[in-house]
C-alpha cells in the first residue's frame, strides 16, 4: 500500500490562481457536495460507523428513511462547523448528542461502537476534511505548502464541534497523512454495510422518476471521488478513460466556478447556517 | 442597519465574479428584450424598419434598449 491507494490522484487540474491565506470555508463552494455519497461511504468504511450507521434506531435521521432530511441536516453540520461561531456550535453539538445517545452496540452487534467514541469521530471528521481538500483544489488548483496548512488547521472544527479533541488531530498537514494512512489500514467491509451503501449509490430512497436519470451521474463522481483503497472495498470499477473524463469535467467546472459569486456558490451553506438559527431561536429541533 | 450596509459596501468580488455576475442578470435581460421585439412591443412607431444591416441593427438595438423603448412606449400612448 502507498499513499496513491489512500487519496485521489489527479493528473490534470486547475491552475492555482493566487497564494492569499485559505481556510475550509473556501471550499464550501456548491460543487463540492459532489463528493457527498464518496465521503459517506468513506465513513462508513470504518466498521465501527459502518455498523453504527446500518443498525441505528434512530430512524428520523436514517439516511434510507428520511434521505432528504438527513441530507438538511449533514450539510448543516459542516455549514455550523466551518462557518457557524461557537453557540453554533454548541447548540449544534447539543442537539447531535441527543441522537447519538441511542447509537451503540447491542449484543448481538457483529462489532462493538458508540457514537460517541472520540476515535470513530476522529475518523469520520477526518473524512470530511479529505473530502473538502480534494473538491477545494479540484476547483481551485493545488494550494501552496503553507495555504494547506492555513487550511488543514482551519477544517478542525467539523470533528471539535462533536467530541473530537483538538490534541486528537495531528498537528501538521504532513502528520496528517500519517494518521489517514494509519487509519485506512481499519478499513473493513462486509456485504451488510457494503448493501447498504449501494442501495444509497442506487438511489433507492429517493422517488425513482427523480433518483433514476442522476443514478449513472452519482455512481461516476461517487466513485471518481473515492480512493483505491475505498473501490476496493465496495467492489467498484474505475478506468483511465472515467479517470480522464473526471478531470476534464472538473476542469470545466472549475473553470465556470471562478466566475460564479460568493453568494451563488456558497449561498447555500449560508442559507442552511440562518435555518439552524432561527430553529434554535423557535427552539425547533435541529436534528 | 448600518453595520449591514456597511458589510455591504465593503463586499469584494474579483474581476472573473463580477463578469460571471454581469453574465447572469443579462440572460434574463436579454430574453425580455427578445421576447419584446418578438411580439413588436412598440406599437406606436415601427421601430424595426429598413432592410438589410439597418434592420438587423435596429433589431439588436431593440432587444437591447427595451427598457427605453418600454417607457417611451408607455409616455407616448
Amino acid at each position: 500500500m502507498t499513499a496513491t491507494d489512500f487519496r485521489i490522484t489527479i493528473h490534470r487540474r486547475t491552475a492555482r490562481w493566487d497564494t492569499e491565506p485559505v481556510t475550509a470555508a473556501d471550499a464550501l463552494d456548491f460543487w463540492s457536495f459532489a463528493a457527498g455519497a464518496a465521503n459517506v461511504i468513506m465513513q462508513l468504511s470504518r466498521p465501527g460507523v459502518g455498523y453504527g450507521v446500518v443498525e441505528s434506531k434512530v430512524d428520523s435521521g436514517n439516511l434510507l428513511k428520511h434521505p432528504w432530511k438527513r441530507a438538511r441536516t449533514t450539510f448543516q453540520y459542516i455549514a455550523v462547523a466551518v462557518l457557524g461561531t461557537s453557540e453554533d456550535r454548541a447548540a449544534f453539538r447539543e442537539a447531535v448528542n441527543t441522537a447519538h445517545r441511542h447509537v451503540k452496540s447491542g449484543p448481538d452487534s457483529p462489532v462493538r461502537y458508540n457514537a460517541f467514541d472520540r476515535d470513530l469521530q476522529m475518523w469520520v471528521a477526518a473524512c470530511l476534511f479529505v473530502g473538502l481538500e480534494d473538491t477545494y483544489q479540484l476547483l481551485r488548483g493545488q494550494m501552496t505548502a503553507e495555504q494547506s496548512e492555513q487550511f488543514y488547521r482551519s477544517a478542525w472544527t467539523l470533528g471539535t464541534t462533536l467530541q473530537v479533541g483538538e490534541d486528537q488531530w495531528p498537528p501538521t498537514r504532513a502528520e496528517f497523512d500519517e494518521y489517514w494512512a494509519q487509519a485506512c489500514g481499519r478499513i473493513a467491509m462486509d456485504d451488510r454495510v457494503r448493501d447498504y451503501l449501494l442501495d444509497l449509490l442506487n438511489l433507492r430512497m429517493i422517488n425513482p422518476v427523480l433518483g433514476l436519470p442522476f443514478r449513472p451521474l452519482l455512481k461516476f463522481l461517487t466513485v471518481g471521488f473515492l480512493a483505491p483503497v475505498f473501490r476496493d472495498a465496495m467492489g467498484v470499477q474505475w478506468s483511465d478513460f472515467r479517470q480522464s473524463l473526471f478531470e476534464r469535467l472538473f476542469q470545466l467546472v472549475a473553470f465556470a466556478n471562478r466566475f460564479l459569486p460568493v453568494f451563488i456558490r456558497q449561498g447555500g451553506s449560508y442559507v442552511l447556517l440562518a435555518d439552524v438559527r432561527r430553529r434554535v431561536r423557535r427552539q425547533r429541533a435541529l436534528v | 442597519m448600518l453595520t449591514s450596509v456597511r458589510k455591504l459596501l465593503a463586499f469584494e468580488m474579483t474581476i472573473a465574479e463580477w463578469i460571471g455576475t454581469a453574465a447572469i442578470l443579462a440572460v434574463p435581460y436579454v430574453i425580455v428584450g427578445m421576447v419584446w421585439t418578438a411580439v413588436g412591443g412598440d406599437p406606436v412607431g415601427d421601430h424595426i424598419g429598413g432592410q438589410g444591416q439597418s434592420r438587423i441593427l435596429s433589431i439588436l438595438g431593440s432587444i437591447v434598449s427595451w427598457p427605453v423603448l418600454l417607457v417611451s412606449t408607455v409616455c407616448m400612448t
